[in-house]
């Protein structure tokens, strides 16, 4: 895990150091492809397996029950946020 | 939409993999493919306009943004795990903690999982982690009026996690009014930044 935030850390300093030149935007299209490329691979790991093709029913149920809850969830610490914090200083504060 | 391409990529690679039968050693080639992901990620993020743009616009209290939508995704995530009895509280955070960014988060829990899971266990786990980012995406595009109507325009915005940003943008301002646009814009930019360090972090206890 180290090693990931590490080399996030230098892609971040390299980005910013490079940041004049425009053709460094383009790594929007790289990374694209570069997900691309993980999600086949991913995609290969399943589909040669059987026991992931079985479990893949069930999986998505799981996955529903764990995208809602997050969902939910901040949706819930947002709307407290905004009530304890946005909502009074909204009308004359004038940092707004 | 890039949801469609990156769906249709996986379900091609489930189609070779299918077809080319058993899985192969694939763990190191996509060790080192999530590296230089990263990297790339690292460079987007330090040469981005928006940074400036951002943090012009910025106020302290703005940081709570983030803040919320990271504790809620982690909090129900962990109070849901007693349902999902096959995983431990840890992994149901760590897919929670993807909060919508899909293709991150399935290949980083993927890969940290196989060490304490094994690679099928861990692949499967990755998996579940797509398909829930993938329909906390599709869903805070969706159903942005309805969690609007019940938890205000902030708890669509959390919702939406990373993608208030770019995918779920349109349909935020749309239910929610063009004011929300900073708002997002930044909460997306934050949220996005703390996914590669959240999900590791639980993915790798």
């Amino acid at each position: 895990m180290l090693i990931i935030v590490l080399i996030l850390l230098s892609g971040i300093g390299v980005g910013y150091l490079l940041r004049r030149f425009r053709w460094l935007q383009r790594v929007d299209v790289t990374i694209l492809l570069t997900i691309f490329l993980l999600l086949f691979i991913l995609g290969w790991s399943v589909g040669g397996n059987s026991y992931l093709l079985e479990r893949l029913p069930s999986c998505g149920g799981e996955a529903l029950l764990l995208a809602m809850s997050a969902m939910v969830g901040s949706a819930v610490m947002m709307a407290l946020v905004y009530y304890f914090f946005f909502r009074s200083g909204r009308g004359g504060r004038s940092d707004e | 939409m890039n949801s469609f391409g990156v769906l249709f990529v996986f379900i091609l690679g489930c189609v070779a993999g299918y077809l080319g039968g058993g899985s192969g050693d694939v763990g190191r080639t996509s060790l080192y493919v999530l590296y230089a992901l990263m990297f790339q990620v690292g460079v987007s993020i330090g040469c981005s306009d928006n940074l400036h743009r951002i943090l012009r616009l910025f106020r302290p209290r703005m940081l709570l943004l983030p803040l919320a939508t990271i504790t809620g995704s982690l909090l129900f995530s962990a109070l849901v795990s007693f349902l999902v009895t096959r995983w431990s509280c840890t992994e149901c955070m760590a897919v929670g903690s993807g909060m919508g960014y899909y293709s991150l988060s399935s290949i980083l829990i993927t890969e940290l999982k196989t060490a304490s899971l094994g690679t099928q266990v861990a692949t499967e786990l990755g998996m579940i982690a797509l398909l829930a980012n993938i329909l906390r995406e599709l869903a805070a595009v969706v159903l942005a009026p309805l969690f609007r109507r019940l938890f205000g325009p902030f708890g669509a915005v959390g919702a939406a996690g990373v993608t208030s940003v770019d995918v779920a943008l349109p349909a935020l301002s749309k239910s929610c009014g063009r004011d929300i646009v900073p708002i997002a814009l930044f909460h997306g930019f934050l949220v996005d930044l703390s996914v590669p360090l959240i999900v590791p972090f639980f993915a790798a206890m």
